[in-house]
């Protein structure tokens, strides 16, 4: 823990503002958390009034941040994320080439009406928008605040604030759509200071990106005390656990919430929301939806406390004791499918039937992110795939898991496993080749960014599963839980701990570490493709009146031995780059099996077996563990091919096309 | 009353059942067209399959496994699969109302024995009309849909509430349900006429068979939506029987075949059947 005593800059009078300053930002308190979990070394205190009429949420605000690094830094950097949505000339609007809102009369924006630092300097003329990422000066996404006085290490930056965010027609998440009211991204926020050696920084400076059309968020672990006030007939849901509520007696509500070490923090409002409570061990959990929609109610914290059970048994706990989600009603629907650790929001519609899995897959999904990028609170906007594509192989693991192996579509007629989702959209996709998981989020080319920081990430972590095994990679994510949660980590971090993690269990059975495994897939574009090229069988011949004559042998005779051996060979090819370790099933005409392994590394590989049985089939990856593989069909091959799951089905077309045509004749 | 309709029905059923070579007919007219789009799909996939073990993916339902390969071009199968279906059925239906003059004239009880040149002479000289007949009983359903269940969904869209959407969509639909009888009474009385006379002319014989369908509406609209309640019971029932048969070796999918097509052919009697019921009102009123 950082006491705040220790950051106390400037003399006397500087010292007592300061003190009073803390005492109201209440950052060292224990309300919620037993213990600080994480540095917090940024901190906010927030009083919120909701215009309902005008939109606009007016703010002040007092905030923290300790320069924790060795470094003196001059300036502090703010996210101004509503400002994406100001005008037509933005980052965002330029990526994206849509409406500022969703209904381009509706823009978004923030504006700072006052600042000032601890010692109440006006800092409004220190301030500047900047656009680190593409010098677009009409992209007001960042604020850089430069410091009356450079901030030592280990000096403590205040702010205090006056804002007014105008919330945009309900866009990316975040905006209003009639009465109902999700607001994020909707303070200035600290961006975070990286000192040399931190993730990939060579030098100390501010981490602070603009907002993309594809990029999501990167913050400290913070505690927030935020008072909201909105009109008294509204509901209100939060990231916060709501410590009291006053009725104003002008027909307004004020609203006391506090969340502790979470990255960010976002409320909702509408009259509208049914309210729904539920427990799960120690969390109390709140749900928020349409009254319509009661249906989906349990389904939804069905998927909740599985996703709970599974990730805290395989990666670690979830240690706050408040969780909220929303399902936000159809006019709102833009704000569905977000996340901010310790309040998410899922989608659904009145009447979805059972077997469609969707809303409890958004569910497990977005919370799912309370662990990745919530506790393990990597960049999103220069790594996305360890957050997106980890949480959607969590989420493919916890609904086929739950829902029996058929997580996205469970009808006895049709089964959709939620993993084969993810393979489908990498699989399918002709621009899989088109870059590796090593780019900025907004640097994805041809519109690739959720295919491969999704799906691809998801798909060759499954694949990774597959070759070192499923307890295996939960050890290896319990590590990474014990050795990262609530601090930054990297991709190569992630990977460390495979490569600790792995060779401690296994030695060198997959050598000195993995990464022949992650320079082809994470960082790597090739495709990963085995085939089994052909079977033959051939009768074993003994030849009789063999004769040479000019150097070339002539058989006159060919006979059949009695014992009747066989030489079978498999023929195998590798047609993709990538290469990995693969098993081979060999079925024989007598019933017995034979499991290969390859190391996957020659492009042609022929298994070759002498007896009394002939090869019946053969299978590369029987269990379909290498979920990279590009081609399945491919991946097996038998002598005596069954087609009869095609007639059945064709069967059936032709039937119900002549019943159809005949019905739809008047 | 209730007798009356009865009698209509039963007679309409023997008329149907007399007709039978004919139903028989259009059966394997339709079993050839459509085979003519499923076997070279059919062959085309096992094709593409080859010699793959991947089939234990179909036969288990994870039908997505399949088509996500590279060597299963859905873009390639899948634009020739809905193209293909859409010329199926669109033959289908005009082949449909080609026989449906046949039937209709070999549906009248007038002493004659009906030859295969009366079906095939009515079912020719009538089938522009008959087409015509088809094409403004679309366009009412479709404009009928449109105004009983389009528009005051979109109302109900913009209220931002799924239970009022859902209500207002059910509320709509039985209404539109109600009125689909009326508009297919009076389009089987229009071809019923039109067989009869020997002025080819669709409006006015939709004209007629609106008239008729008013002049005899408790009786005819009664049948009609009887016999219309039975076809749908069946089509229920022949989908969610097909669907969940779960046949897995040869001869019990050729006995799914067989099951199949004895559907086809019930379904196609059930409809004679709406027409000899018609028939029958149109012969006995007018």
């Amino acid at each position: 823990m950082i006491c705040c005593r220790d950051f106390i800059p400037g003399g006397k009078t500087g010292a007592f503002l300061i003190l009073l300053f803390i005492s109201s930002l209440n950052s060292g308190a224990q309300v919620i958390l037993p213990r600080p979990l994480s540095q917090r070394i940024t901190c906010y205190s927030i009083d919120a009034v909701l215009d309902p009429s005008e939109k606009v949420v007016k703010g002040k605000m007092e905030a923290f941040w300790v320069n924790s690094s060795p470094d003196v830094v001059p300036d502090v950097w703010l996210h101004m994320y509503l400002n994406a949505f100001s005008s037509n000339q933005t980052t965002f609007y330029r990526e994206t080439g849509g409406s500022p809102g969703s209904k381009i009369e509706d823009p978004g924006w923030i504006k700072l009406n006052s600042v000032y630092d601890g010692k109440g300097r006006d800092l409004r003329d220190a301030a500047k928008y900047i656009s680190p990422d593409d010098g677009n000066p009409f992209d007001r996404t960042v604020l850089r605040i430069i410091l009356p006085e450079p901030a030592k290490p280990g000096d403590t930056v205040f702010l205090k604030a006056e804002f007014e965010s105008k919330l945009p027609s309900v866009i990316r998440r975040t905006g209003y759509a009639d009465d109902f009211f999700f607001v994020a991204q909707w303070f200035p926020k600290f961006g975070v200071y990286e000192p040399a050696g931190m993730r990939y920084a060579v030098k100390g400076g501010w981490n602070c990106h603009q907002f993309h059309s594809t990029s999501e968020f990167y913050s400290n672990h913070s505690v927030y005390d935020v008072n909201i006030t909105v009109p008294a007939n509204y509901v209100v849901g939060t990231g916060g656990m709501t410590l009291g509520e006053k009725d104003n007696g002008d027909g307004t509500k004020t609203l006391v919430t506090r969340a502790e070490d979470i990255v960010d923090y976002a409320w909702t409002a509408w009259p509208g929301y049914a309210v729904y409570k539920d427990r799960w061990n120690h969390v109390d959990i709140t749900f928020l939806t349409p009254p319509e929609r009661k249906d989906m109610v349990q389904r939804h914290l069905t998927a909740l406390k599985y996703a709970l059970e599974y990730l805290t048994e395989n990666v670690g706990p979830f240690p706050w004791p408040h969780l909220t989600f929303v399902d936000p009603p159809s006019k709102g629907s833009g704000a569905g499918g977000m996340e901010y650790t310790t309040l998410f929001t899922t989608i659904s519609a009145y009447g979805l039937p059972e077997y469609f899995l969707m809303p409890e897959m958004v569910t497990v999904h977005e919370f799912g992110h309370a662990y990745f990028m919530g506790i393990l609170a990597n960049n999103e906007f220069e790594e996305p795939w360890l957050d997106e594509g980890v949480n959607s192989y969590w989420e493919n693991r916890i609904m086929d898991h739950y829902y029996g192996g058929a997580g996205m579509i469970n009808h006895p007629l049709i089964k959709i496993s939620d993993r084969s989702v993810a393979r489908t959209s990498y699989v399918l996709s002709p621009t899989r080749q088109a870059a590796d998981n090593s780019l900025m989020s907004w640097e994805y080319p041809h519109g690739t960014y959720s295919m491969l920081s999704y799906h691809k990430a998801a798909v060759w972590l499954h694949t990774l599963t597959g070759i070192i095994g499923e307890e295996t990679m939960n050890e290896v994510f319990r590590e990474y839980y014990r050795e990262w949660a609530f601090k930054h980590p990297s991709g190569k971090d992630f990977v460390d701990v495979f490569n600790k993690v792995v060779p401690a269990i296994y030695g060198n059975k997959f050598g000195e570490n993995l990464n022949w495994f992650f320079k082809q897939t994470l960082y790597g574009t090739g495709i990963c493709d085995y085939k089994v090229a052909g079977i033959t069988n051939r009768k074993i011949r003994d030849f009789e009146g063999v004769s040479f004559e000019n150097d070339s042998t002539l058989f006159t005779k060919a006979n059949y031995r009695d014992d009747s051996l066989y030489v079978s060979t498999v023929e195998l090819q590798r047609d993709g780059e990538i290469i990995l370790p693969v098993e081979i099933l060999v079925r024989f005409d007598d019933g017995t099996e034979k499991l290969e392994q390859w190391d996957g590394k020659e492009r042609v590989k022929d298994f070759t077996y002498t007896g009394t049985s002939r090869i019946q089939w053969v299978k590369i990856d029987p269990e379909y563990k290498n979920v990279m593989d590009v081609d399945y069909i491919n991946n097996s091959m038998t002598v005596k091919p069954d087609h009869k799951p095609v007639r059945k089905i064709f069967t059936r077309v032709a039937t119900l096309l002549m019943l159809f045509i005949d019905f739809i004749s008047i | 009353m209730n007798m009356k309709i009865l009698v209509n029905i039963l007679s309409g059923f023997v008329r149907s059942v007399r007709v039978w070579k004919w139903i028989i007919l259009i059966w394997f007219a339709f079993l050839l067209l459509v085979s003519l789009f499923t076997l070279p799909v059919k062959s085309g996939i096992n094709m593409t399959l080859g010699s793959s073990m991947i089939t234990e993916k179909i036969a288990a339902g994870y039908f997505f496994d399949v088509i996500a390969n590279d060597g299963f071009s859905l873009k390639t199968i899948l634009p020739q699969f809905f193209s293909g279906l859409f010329l199926v059925v669109t033959v289908g239906l005009l082949l449909n109302i080609f026989f449906t003059g046949g039937l209709f004239n070999v549906l009248r009880e007038d002493g004659r024995r009906r030859k295969a040149s009366d079906f095939f002479g009515a079912a020719g000289s009538n089938f522009w009309s008959f087409l015509v007949i088809s094409i403004i009983t679309f366009s009412i359903l479709f404009i009928l849909a449109l105004i009983i269940i389009g528009i005051p969904a979109a109302i109900a869209v913009s209220k931002d509430s799924d239970l009022i959407l859902r209500k207002t969509i059910t509320i709509s639909s039985i209404i539109l349900l109600i009125l689909i009888p009326l508009v297919i009474t009076s389009a089987d009385y229009a071809r019923a006429w039109q067989v009869t006379s020997s002025e080819k002319n669709a409006f006015k014989a939709f004209g007629r068979g609106v008239k008729m369908m008013f002049r005899s509406f408790l009786t005819s609209y009664i049948s009609v939506a009887l016999i219309l309640g039975i076809q749908v019971l069946f089509m229920l029932l022949a989908v969610r029987s097909l669907l969940y048969a779960e046949p897995s070796k040869g001869s019990t999918i050729m006995l799914m075949w067989l099951y199949g097509q004895l559907l086809a052919i019930l379904k196609i009697f059930l409809r004679s059947w709406r027409y000899g019921v018609v028939t029958g009102l149109y012969e006995s009123h007018f």
